[in-house]
Parts: C-alpha cells; structure tokens; sequence
C-alpha cells in the first residue's frame, strides 16, 4: 500500500472503513455520513466485539474455547442485546431437533462437517451439537428459531 | 439491487482480532462462535445506523454527524461506551487536524518556491537592461 515508511503508526481503527460504510449505506433512509459519524461508528462496533466477546467468555464453561452456545446465551439473556436476539437463537440437542423434524413432517438435514455419531472434543455423553448454523441465509434461521419455540412450548 | 452476502458482513477474521483482545492469551474462539459474533458486529451498525439517522432527520438534517452517534449510544442503552468514544473522537479530531495543516504548509512551501523562481527570472531581465 502506498504511503507506508519505516515509522509505523499506531492504527486508529481496525474495522474496513469501507466495509462499515457500505453497511451503514444500505440502511434505507440514510442518505450522507459525516466522517466523525462514520469513525465513531467503527470504533463503536469495536467496543461492542470487546463487551460481547468478554461477557460471552465470563458465563462459559470452559474455559478454553468460546463457543456458539457462550454467545447466544448472552444475547438470549442480556437486555441490551435484545436487537439480536431472533438471529442468534440457543442450541438446541440433536435428538431435540429430530423429534420435532418427524413431528413435523420435514426431513433431517444433517451438518456436513460432522456425522451423528462424531462428537469431537465434547465432553458430555448427550449428542449435543450446535444445530443451528450462523452462516446459513436468514430464511434458514428463521426455521430453526420456530424449532425454540416449539421445544418452549412444550416443556 | 443484489449485494452479495458478504458486503454486508464484517470481516471475520478481523472481528475475531479485536475479539481476542479482551481475552485471556490461551483461549481458542470456535468457527461458529467467530461467525456469530461477526454477524452480531454487522448487525450492531445497522442498529446504530438507524438510531443516528433518527436523530440526524430529527433536527432536519441529511448527513449523520458525530453527536448523532454519541447520542444513538444513550439511546439504545449502550451508555458504557460514551466515554471511551468521545475520548477517541478527541484523538480522531487532533489528527484530522494535523494533516490538514500538513496540507497546507505543503501548499504555502510550493507557492514560495514557484514565487522565488518567477522573481529570479525578472531580476536576469532587469540586468540586461
């Protein structure tokens, strides 16, 4: 990149300015950004990673590795995080999503990356996985917050 | 207007960066513990976004300024960041600022160096007269 020497300087933000811009810009009503707006906003977007990353890492369990399931659980639970809370819903157990898939009628998709019976690096005897994929599209997700309710109901 | 997916995401290795700062050194973030908070960054601009926008139409203007995200902050209850951000802002502030003084004192030093040429050249032709 043009511009940089031997003196290094100490980055102001570290979030794609660019990337935080074309976001910002497809919220329908906005029309211009100030640049204060648009530093602020990225900088902002920083201290909330901070504040979800910590928390989420406070309530785990272990430790040694923040999971999913860490974060969904601060996002179900903190009131703060309520603009979130439909698209990070808690997991739920395979065996769970079975049953409500045959109530259901639908056919069980199964994750690529793990089998039924691969239970990496858990501890836990239950077959219990992240169901729920972030990278699906929201339509996908939208199946799977249906599927909390459910199991809500009916306990 | 088709937008792929991923312009509207931040990047996760990135987010996972900043992420790992406020942890201790050992700890591990999982693949779609990484994705989530990525998607949950993503979604807190928009949020912010749109909190800033109100306020900005609120006082009939088109363009988001500063105090526009300050204030969004209060208003969506994440008043723990405010100090932090206008102490930055501060910073961000100074900075815009020496540059555009570097700018100008680039300009002021081309302008005399051009003016002491021009005046080189019309001292020869006082000589030859």
């Amino acid at each position: 990149m043009a511009g940089r020497k031997g003196k290094r300087e100490k980055k102001l933000v570290k979030l794609p300015e660019s990337r935080i811009k074309t976001i910002m810009k497809s919220s329908p009503e906005v029309e211009n950004i100030g640049k204060e707006a648009l530093f602020l906003v990225n900088k902002a977007t920083e201290f909330f990673i901070h504040y979800l990353a910590k928390s989420a890492h406070a309530i785990s369990s272990n430790k040694q590795e923040l999971c999913y399931s860490d974060v969904a659980e601060i996002v179900q639970t903190n009131e703060i995080m309520s603009f979130i809370k439909e698209i990070m819903p808690r997991t739920i157990t395979f065996s769970q999503y079975k049953e409500l898939m045959v109530a259901k009628g639908l056919p069980i998709e199964y994750e690529s990356s793990e089998s039924e019976s691969d239970v990496k690096g858990r501890k836990s005897n239950e077959e219990d996985f992240d169901y729920f994929e972030p990278e699906q599209s929201y339509e996908d997700s939208e199946n799977v917050f249906e599927m909390e309710d459910e199991i809500k109901e009916s306990k | 207007m088709a937008q792929s997916f991923d312009d509207l995401n931040l990047p996760n290795a990135v987010v996972t960066r900043i992420a790992k700062e406020v942890l201790p050194e050992n700890v591990s973030i999982g693949k779609e513990a990484r994705t989530a908070l990525a998607k949950a960054a993503s979604v807190f601009v928009l949020y912010i976004t749109s909190a800033s926008n109100a306020l900005a139409t609120k006082n009939n203007r088109k363009t988001i300024n500063g105090l526009d995200v300050i204030e969004a902050m209060h208003e969506t209850d994440f008043h723990m960041f405010v100090e932090h951000l206008k102490e930055n802002l501060e910073y961000f502030k100074k900075i815009q600022q020496e540059k555009k003084d570097a700018v100008v004192k680039q300009k002021l030093q081309k302008d005399g160096e051009s003016n002491c040429a021009a005046s080189n050249d019309n001292a020869d032709e006082n000589d030859i007269q």
